[in-house]
């Protein structure tokens, strides 16, 4: 014990830099790894929960009118073990000056539903009692539309007279509909406000009624039903007439995606940062632990002719290293939870809930457990060369090495050291070369990602979209002057195309989606097959996965009591409500629905589609009766300022990494080239020239790993993602090069290991000739 | 009279609490072959050292008249300067750059004087090789070659850029014997061809090929012995130099 002891002293004393920073990348790898892992497992089994303390069901359906009655006759439905009816008041909305989407869904809050209430930041605060002309929102709607408490929110239930304002007195959180992901929004209010809206609802004219009641349909499978969720909800719309009354309808599973669609995002990304973050450790380790051995192997050889056996030295290294691979793991695995907590207090404008953290302790265990493993393998794997180390042979040992050839000029000297350096001792910068290949890949596929997104979010307004288009006008009846409206878009931009799109219920199969109906089927955007026509429809990848179709199959759709067949001719891209849609020409939809009312959507393809808003803005504040919208939708925004987050967090966590690999790199190749840099000094090369030389090596090195990583996700990343995609409902992905997915890794890798490297070999400077020359002497 | 290279007054060199050098005092002439000599830890290599602006000396005034610089206060960026353009050096391990051939080590250090045109520097480590007899062994690594090319392609290192001062320190101290002959062989045609030279070593048979000896004891000039120029060898040096350094306990 006493000789382990000694060694482990000794090894600290000689290798404390390699081991600290050894100690530090592990421990960034561990919070980076289990903070996600955190957050990912609780944020889904915390918003899982709070759905059902909400009370809402397997199945969640909202519907026009009184609620009651259709929720006992669901209740009649051998697998429905119970129906909850929730009254509510749909009615849209203006905040600061921006028009809701989707109308709002006023709630009247009476205690029955335990609705939690929150602190801007997301703290939970005592029941508060709602005040007459108060209304309490989502947090989420602070990203969405910049609402912060005070601020005005108008409620639009009739044109006549019929605009509630209300005041906002705080947050709730909303575990059904709270996340900045999804358009329809709950509004708590007070008995009293809510039965002032009854009233002017119930007693508007027909043509001036904008409001309406409905209620939240929560119902709840009863636990001997053996259906799918899939096959539940069929069940019920082929049981029941809700499918007459239904606005819209999820499942459980469905919202808790899109509730944690951007907080898995973040998760999702920083685990696989942490597979990188696993490599580049595991990298980084090897390298110096075969530098140490390297450097110590005369030590080694020593203690052998001393006697002792060759696994008792290995044993004091692994004891070293692993028990500091074993500290940063623990360390990370300790503070996992605090972080993993405060991203969740960053995401409260995001997710809309405050989602309280807990360490998945088995989940985690197993982690652990596998990292230890792994890391053990390496360790003894690494360490085999102490085995076999020959004593008298090492010590008598001389430097060796392979001729190499490359120009050595005047012009460029630094260069061509930094070269022949590189060609001599190319072993030692294997490792750098592959932590550049890694980070490289890593950081272009999220570059590529963000230059998809685009500044504004384009790719996700493309990908979510029927079809492109800048500014979307509907009619809501025949007062509306089209031709006024055209005119007045026609003053901001002219208009370069246009097309009709009716967004209607349908069911297909009896599976409920929605068709997305254009008169000009050209629009759609199609990835296999071909477009529709009268006889056949498009499907999504989503609604052929979730149906078991594919192209030339027949289908049943059925809407408004009619049913018809129709072929499948293509499958088409269309992530809204995550893929679950279909696409139909308006002759085919005429066919089971009716085409001449108020449901076509007119499209504008302007010649300058940054004029868009500005058009919107005036069609919204002049015009009644018509909704304006544009490609965009409000929790875009969020995504957009997820991703760019992501990306400089990613950024930061990749240069935190670069630095502490380069001090551990660099100073492994200052101390095997300490002879040659101190017989250059003594030629007369000055010590900023050799930092020069030796930080280029470097940049060679990361360059070349950089460039082949770039080109690795050139070719493979846009596959890789559109597979990662397709879970979200967008079927295609391409990025092609751009300057966040190419460019600046590009750029960023190789200069931050430059100036790193140029930075620790500082170190040249302060040690004297003589002594490295003295050093080098045997 | 002689030109003076070096004059130094009262040199101290520390390292901690240890006083290596303790107040020398010394000039160096243009055109000799001066030897330091004294016993292991004497501080001979370290005055060599100093002198040739490898470190920093704790105290003393040294003048370095070609440049008319004080090498105690001179900037890290003059003393790169003096060691790239002014002085050449021959240490004991041979200390070439592994990575780089015998040849690309001569040329290497004309290359960081940057004094010379490239086809300047090409052409004077030609010579250098046909005069150090290196032709077979000028394209191998350092590390595949014999001690005594090795030795000389460091030679050939150190005077291409025609340095002011050659300073050697112990460059046979690891040669077999054939070897040391070669080297000090070099030194003693570099010497009279007018190189200036500085040599420290413990070999007496080395110092011989010196002009002038300087013996130094616990950090101090103790001794100084002037011998007739080098021309082979010749008894009457060899009983002169024993006698005084007997004067040593030598």
């Amino acid at each position: 014990m006493k000789k382990y002891q000694m060694l482990l002293k000794a090894a600290w004393k000689k290798q404390k830099g390699s081991i600290c920073g050894i100690f530090f990348l592990v421990s960034v790898l561990s919070l980076c790894l289990f903070s996600s892992l955190t957050l990912y497992v609780s944020g889904r089994s915390f918003v899982k929960k709070e759905m059902n303390r909400l009370g809402f069901g397997n199945l969640t359906i909202w519907v026009s009118g009184a609620g009651e009655g259709l929720a006992e006759e669901i209740e009649n439905v051998s697998d429905v073990e119970q129906v909850i009816c929730q009254p509510l008041i749909y009615a849209g909305y203006e905040v600061n000056g921006a028009y809701s989407d989707n109308e709002g869904q006023l709630i009247v809050y009476d205690g029955t539903v335990p609705y939690r209430f929150l602190t801007r930041e997301g703290k939970e605060i005592p029941t508060p009692q709602i005040e007459k002309g108060s209304v309490y929102i989502s947090p989420a709607m602070r990203s969405v539309f910049d609402v912060e408490v005070g601020n005005t929110i108008q409620f639009e239930l009739s044109r006549k007279d019929g605009i509630v304002s209300l005041t906002v007195a705080g947050y709730f959180a909303d575990g059904f509909m709270g996340s900045s992901m999804i358009d329809m929004k709950s509004f708590l209010i007070s008995g009293e406000d809510y039965a002032a809206m009854q009233e002017i609802v119930s007693h508007a004219a027909a043509v001036d009624v904008l409001g309406r009641e409905g209620a939240m349909l929560h119902i709840f499978q009863s636990p001997e039903s053996s259906l799918t969720a899939l096959d539940f909800h069929r069940a019920i719309q082929e049981g029941t007439d809700v499918s007459l009354a239904t606005e819209f309808s999820y499942r459980q599973e469905s919202i808790l995606n899109y509730m944690l669609l951007l907080q898995n995002i973040l998760s999702g990304f920083l685990l696989a940062f942490s597979a990188v973050l696993f490599l580049v450790c595991i990298i980084v380790t090897g390298n110096s632990l075969s530098a140490v051995v390297e450097q110590d192997k005369r030590d080694v050889a020593v203690l052998k002719t001393l006697g002792m056996p060759g696994t008792e030295i290995r044993n004091g290294y692994l004891l070293l290293y692993g028990g500091v691979v074993l500290a940063g793991l623990f360390f990370g695995l300790l503070f996992a939870e605090r972080i993993a907590g405060g991203m969740a207090r960053g995401l409260v404008s995001s997710t809309g809930l405050l989602i309280s953290v807990k360490l998945p302790l088995l989940l985690s265990l197993l982690l652990l457990a596998a990292l230890i493993l792994l890391f053990a393998v390496f360790l003894i794997l690494r360490t085999g060369k102490i085995l076999a180390v020959a004593p008298m042979e090492t010590i008598r040992e001389t430097a060796g090495g392979k001729q190499v050839r490359t120009l050595i000029g005047q012009r460029f000297l630094e260069w061509d050291i930094a070269l022949r350096e590189l060609g001599f001792g190319k072993k030692n910068y294997i490792a750098l070369f592959v932590i550049a290949v890694f980070l490289s890949v890593f950081l272009a596929v999220i570059g590529r990602m963000g230059t998809w997104l685009g500044p504004n979010g384009e790719g996700l307004m493309n990908a979510f979209s029927v079809a492109n288009h800048d500014l979307g006008v509907q009619p809501f009846n025949r007062d509306v002057p089209m031709d006024e409206i055209e005119r007045v878009i026609e003053w901001y931009s002219p208009i370069q195309e246009t097309y009709e799109l009716a967004m209607e219920s349908v069911t297909v199969n009896g599976q409920e989606y929605e068709a997305n109906v254009l008169n000009d089927t050209n629009w759609f955007h199609i990835l296999r097959g071909r477009v529709c026509d009268g006889d056949s429809i498009l499907i999504t990848d989503t609604v052929a996965s979730e149906l078991q179709l594919s192209i030339g199959d027949t289908v049943r759709v059925s809407a408004n009591g009619r049913v018809e067949s129709y072929r499948i001719s293509g499958i088409y891209q269309c992530a809204n409500g995550m893929g679950s849609n279909i696409g139909m020409s308006m002759e085919g939809y005429s066919r089971i629905g009716d085409i001449t009312g108020y449901i076509w959507c007119y499209h504008y393809i302007l010649e300058n589609g940054n004029m868009r808003d500005f058009a919107m803005n005036y069609l919204q504040e002049h015009y009644r009766g018509i909704d304006v919208h544009t490609n965009s939708w409000s929790g875009l925004n969020g995504i957009v300022f997820m991703m760019h987050v992501l990306i400089v967090v990613i950024y930061l966590i990749a240069a935190v990494f670069i630095l502490v690999s380069v001090a551990l790199i660099s100073g492994k190749l200052l101390r095997a080239e300490t002879g040659n840099m101190a017989v250059y000094k003594s030629m007369g090369l000055s010590t900023q020239r050799l930092r020069l030389s030796f930080a280029l090596r470097f940049l060679i090195v990361v360059t070349a790993g950089t460039f082949g990583g770039i080109l690795f996700s050139a070719v493979f990343a846009d596959g890789m993602i559109r597979r990662l995609f397709r879970s979200f409902g967008i079927g295609d992905f391409h990025a092609g090069v751009g300057i966040m997915g190419t460019l600046l890794p590009f750029i960023v890798i190789p200069v931050l290991f430059f100036l790193f490297a140029w930075a620790f070999s500082a170190k040249l400077k302060q040690v004297s000739i003589v002594t490295l020359i003295t050093e080098n002497d045997d | 009279m002689k030109e003076v290279i070096f004059q130094g007054t009262d040199l101290v060199k520390t390292f901690g609490e240890t006083k290596v050098l303790q107040g020398v005092s010394l000039e160096l002439y243009k055109g000799d072959f001066t030897v330091i000599m004294g016993s292991s830890g004497s501080g001979k290599s370290t005055l060599l050292y100093m002198l040739g602006g490898m470190d920093r000396l704790s105290g003393g005034q040294l003048l370095y008249y070609n440049r008319k610089i004080d090498m105690t206060h001179a900037s890290e960026k003059q003393l790169t300067s003096l060691r790239a353009e002014e002085f050449g050096f021959v240490f004991q391990r041979t200390h070439l750059v592994s990575s780089l051939t015998l040849e690309e080590n001569i040329r290497m250090a004309g290359l960081i004087a940057g004094s010379m045109s490239e086809r300047e520097i090409a052409e004077k480590t030609e010579t250098l090789i046909r005069q150090m007899h290196l032709e077979k062994a000028k394209d191998r690594l350092p590390a595949q070659v014999s001690g005594g090319e090795a030795q000389r392609a460091a030679v050939a290192r150190a005077v291409i850029t025609k340095p002011a001062m050659l300073f050697a320190d112990e460059p046979t101290g690891a040669l077999n014997k054939a070897n040391t002959e070669e080297v000090l062989n070099l030194l003693t045609v570099l010497h009279t061809e007018g190189q200036t030279i500085l040599l420290v070593t413990h070999d007496r048979e080395a110092a011989l090929r010196g002009n002038r000896i300087l013996y130094l004891e616990d950090g101090a000039i103790v001794g100084e012995l002037k011998l007739s120029p080098y021309q082979g060898k010749d008894i009457k040096r060899e009983q002169e130099l024993a006698s005084w350094l007997e004067g040593f306990r030598w």
